[in-house]
């Protein structure tokens, strides 16, 4: 494979780029009827960007690689189907943060941002009513992150099937978690997957090509375009490689794919695109040409004072950009489509500029050569909190005042001790949006409704002490005039920042020492602790070990079954001592050795009495344990409760003849016990 | 999920249940000790077994009851007691298979082998090793269950014809367990299966006189869509509709080998 890139990159882009011209006459001979010759499907595709998540920021210079990838996307389809379809595009930008807990986890720790996350904030945004076709979602994403919450796909498509802003395509992409050049490229193929599926919608499961079997469909590609991979791979060559694929052995390059996308997109016929359901025919003189915006519409918060503005060059270069009195010069640029080696696979020119928008008030209709593009000012709230906030209590026993117990607040966040702040903003990219004006807060914890105080317009305080002890989740919801706010997930843990807890399970046998280590230690470590403990009638002291862990052993007295060790732990502190208690489940088993007598002779008739004691690892007898010990006698399984301390007694009539009868214990470990029964 | 529907079907050779024989159970079930573990007792087989669904020659083994005092585990408002489901299920062995019948009311029998359909479970721990911190007071699924700790069971009527698999899920087999067998039968207001499962196919279980397995049985009793009851023997185990059961692995009773009468050899494997 690395020789493929490094031998044959260039050659096979210029194939590509060939195939595709060389295709597109064929396409227009493909039209039949003059009448739809003249006509192309246009459909409504919504841009949505996030430009923050809690992972990532986007600069503005990725901003400007994110629109450059939608312009690489957008000539690849004109390229291949531009006589067929048209895109129109407009652009939501969201610049509040897209939390963690909004992304759907497919996977622990992984996560996709699924068209279910965002519906409800485009419908309350207005996006229903624009009857978009296709929704492509671009999320800032990073990998490296604190919370370890990674990309679970590419991208992922889905739809159209009826469900989802009207019956709109959907597919998304987070962005910068890899090479940006990866953007434009899953974004031709997820949405490949979408118009496959306005195909079937539309009652033409047949009238698509899958963009996943490139393998499948080799062999038809060569046959109707022998020699589309020369001078790389001759037919035969690439019918092997396709073989090769489908076991898993190889995988295509881009460029390969893109061959191949190119292909599906331009044989099927503009027929076919004008009969789906989606989307509206349109004169083939109405689609766009010339330099023109990128998008149709940029919705995008009130707050922002700037808008970065895309042109699709062609024809004579405009100078600027701008409306009603703002004009922005716009900077020639170019773009480059590589594939992941980084050879370009086609490039082309375009233009760009930021606009001022501030004092504007209200929606802009900026004019660039032969196209318009509409911005459109909208109002997105953010809700500014932490998404995890620990808070540290501290039980304090004053030494001077004996048993007085008082709380210590330590570490709370973000702005103050003890104190979870929220603030209620209009977003911004790049954040720090003007505080929202009237906005109120709503705080539920569970069923609980919390009233949070407004420090000043805008901000609004908790105080987390009159928490209990333990992990909250709270759900902030806010409202204000014109602005639409996303609920917010807090998780609040107060905890102490000392913790006892055990290393490994506690477990031991019947009549065998238990050690009791444990560590204290949580969000800082404990050392000089005056440790005890207590488990069933013992009082332990535990002495602390040069590791800085805490040990005792309990060498005998624990009764089998489930119990628990509580402990408590004194720190010096200023003033006193700190205080911490813990219950460790500790698990002892039934085990020993049964002690039998190996033979007993009786008379027939006779009721025989069988006798059994229970020794531990030390050759003491167990007793008051009350353990679970029977006798397995023919069919029969008779209970022996203890009926004295450590003895444990049955009573039978067995017939004549020579027996044999098990002792068994029926919890734990026991080893069966063999008894001969001699009856006369 | 497809699955068929016998509620009304029953066989000539329809039972009437006895479950007041059943409810004799084990002596040693009965007697339990406060705290102890609910015992099932598995007799040495010393009779001849037909596995045809008529359960006759079962009529001297002890068994396991099921009933409205049992475990129950779903919606309370799907139980409609006795009549909806109760029965008893009983064990023999020899040194080759595992024998189980049971009987059982219940008002419609649903076949197909979906989840919601009729099936009787057993979850062992041959090793009888689990204990409350085994698995950290977790209920572990399948992937984290030692290789001892095994889920088999079996639909009353499943796909297609008969027979229906018996089936074996460990932490690293899912599937049917090979020379197992199950024949059931639709009677009168209910229905009753015999089943034997190899030794061979069931690891990590040595099947000697006097020997202890950690079992739980329940039984899964569909009524419909969304009518899903489960009863269960020893012990309560956690169950969610959203989740469903939990696997409580640690909360088992026991399955305990016994011989043959005292007045016939010794079974083979009592050394």
């Amino acid at each position: 494979m690395d020789r493929f890139w490094t031998s044959f990159r260039r050659p096979l882009a210029t194939a590509a780029l060939a195939l595709w011209a060389s295709v597109l006459p064929v396409a227009a001979g493909a039209a039949g009827p003059q009448a739809a010759a003249s006509q192309v499907r246009r459909l409504e595709v919504l841009v949505v960007l996030y430009t923050r998540s809690f992972s990532q920021q986007l600069t503005r210079e990725q901003l400007e690689r994110v629109h450059e990838e939608v312009l690489e996307f957008v000539e690849l389809y004109r390229t291949a189907a531009g006589d067929a379809v048209d895109f129109r595009i407009s652009l939501l930008q969201i610049d509040r943060e897209l939390a963690r807990a909004e992304v759907s986890e497919v996977a622990p720790g992984r996560h996709y941002l699924a068209r279910q996350d965002i519906e409800d904030q485009l419908v309350a945004l207005g996006m229903l009513g624009y009857e978009f076709d296709e929704v492509i979602a671009l999320y800032a994403w990073n990998n490296a992150n604190p919370e370890g919450a990674t990309l679970a796909y590419g991208g992922g498509a889905v739809g159209p099937d009826g469900v989802f802003l009207g019956d709109a395509g959907y597919n998304s992409i987070g962005i910068f978690a890899w090479d940006p050049g990866r953007i434009s490229r899953v974004m031709i193929h997820e949405v490949l997957h979408n118009i496959d599926d306005m195909f079937s919608m539309s009652g033409m499961p047949d009238g698509f090509l899958n963009a996943d079997e490139m393998s499948r469909n080799m062999p038809t590609l060569l046959a109707e375009r022998p020699g589309a991979f020369l001078p790389h791979y001759d037919d035969d060559g690439m019918l092997r490689y396709a073989e090769r694929e489908r076991a898993n052995r190889a995988t295509y390059p881009w460029a390969m794919q893109l061959v191949y996308y190119g292909w599906m997109l331009q044989r099927t016929p503009r027929e076919a695109w004008l009969d789906l359901d989606y989307g509206s025919v349109v004169d083939s003189g109405e689609r766009a040409r010339g330099a023109r915006p990128l998008y149709e519409r940029i919705f995008l918060s009130r707050a922002n004072e700037q808008v970065y503005l895309p042109v699709v060059a062609g024809g004579a270069a405009p100078p600027t950009v701008g409306a009603a009195g703002r004009e922005a010069p716009l900077e020639r640029r170019t773009y480059r489509h590589t594939d992941s080696d980084g050879s370009t696979l086609f490039e082309g020119t375009y233009y760009s500029a930021w606009l001022d928008l501030s004092g504007s008030g209200g929606p802009l209709s900026v004019t660039v050569g032969a196209g318009t593009s509409e911005i459109v000012p909208i109002g997105i709230g953010e809700l500014v909190a932490p998404s995890r906030v620990v808070t540290h209590a501290r039980r304090i026993v004053s030494a001077a005042e004996g048993d007085t117990v008082t709380f210590e607040m330590l570490v709370a966040g973000p702005a103050f001790e003890g104190v979870l702040l929220v603030e209620a903003r209009e977003a911004r990219f790049g954040g720090s949006g003007p505080v929202a004006n009237g906005a109120t807060l709503g705080v539920l914890s569970g069923e609980d409704t919390l009233a949070f105080d407004e420090v000043e317009p805008g901000q609004f305080a908790f105080d987390v002490s009159r928490l209990e002890m333990g992990l909250h989740e709270l759900i902030l919801t806010a409202a204000a005039p014109e602005l639409v706010f996303v609920p917010r997930a807090v998780d609040v843990e107060r905890r102490s920042p000392l913790r006892i807890w055990a290393e490994g399970l506690l477990t031991t046998g019947v009549g065998t020492p238990l050690d009791v280590t444990i560590r204290i230690a949580q969000d800082m470590g404990a050392q000089g602790a005056r440790v005890t403990a207590r488990v069933g009638d013992r009082e332990l002291e535990l002495r602390e070990l040069p590791d800085g862990r805490y040990s005792a052993v309990v060498d005998e007295g624990l009764l089998p079954g489930l119990d628990t060790i509580r402990v408590w732990a004194a720190l010096p502190a200023e003033g006193g001592y700190e205080v911490l208690e813990s219950s460790i489940p500790v698990y002892v088993e039934p085990r020993g050795w049964i002690e039998v007598p190996r033979r007993i002779g009786a008379q027939a008739g006779e009721i025989v009495t069988l006798e059994a004691r229970v020794r531990d690892r030390m050759g003491r007898v167990v007793e008051g344990a009350n353990l679970a010990i029977a006798v397995v006698i023919g069919p029969d399984l008779l209970t022996m409760p203890e009926e004295e301390p450590g003895v444990y007694r049955v009573r039978f009539a067995p017939p004549p003849g020579d027996h044999r009868v098990y002792v068994i214990g029926l919890e734990g470990s026991f080893e069966r016990r063999v008894v001969s029964l001699q009856v006369q | 999920m497809w699955c068929r529907c016998r509620s009304n079907r029953s066989t000539s050779a329809a039972l009437v249940f006895a479950l007041v024989a059943y409810a004799l159970a084990s002596a040693m079930t009965e007697a339990a000790r406060r705290g102890a573990p609910r015992v099932a007792v598995a007799p040495f087989l010393t009779f001849e077994l037909q596995l045809d669904g008529e359960l006759s020659e079962w009529e001297d083994i002890p068994g396991v009851s099921f009933d409205s005092s049992s475990y129950l585990l779903t919606d309370t408002a799907l139980y409609d007691g006795n009549a909806d489901l109760s029965g008893a299920i009983q064990f023999v062995w020899d040194t080759t298979y595992l024998y189980v019948a049971g009987r059982f009311a219940d008002d419609r029998l649903i076949g197909g082998a979906a989840w919601t359909s009729d099936r009787v479970n057993f979850v062992f721990d041959f090793l009888g090793d689990n204990h409350p911190l085994i698995y950290e007071g977790d209920a572990p699924d399948a992937s984290r269950w030692q290789p001892d700790d095994q889920w088999v069971y079996g639909h009353i009527v499943g796909d297609g014809e008969p027979p229906y698999p018996v089936m074996r899920l460990a932490h690293d087999y899912n599937g049917p367990v090979d020379g197992a067998q199950l024949v059931s039968r639709s009677v009168e207001a209910g229905w009753t299966f015999e089943m034997r499962v190899p030794w061979a196919g069931l690891p990590e279980a040595l099947p000697f006189v006097g020997a202890v397995f950690g079992m739980q049985i329940f039984l899964s009793d569909g009524d419909g869509v969304g009518r899903l009851t489960e009863i269960m023997w020893s012990e309560r185990w956690g169950y969610s509709r959203e989740v469903g059961l939990m696997w409580e692995l640690w909360k088992m009773g026991r399955l305990v080998l016994t011989g043959e009468p005292l007045d016939r050899e010794p079974p083979g494997g009592s050394g």
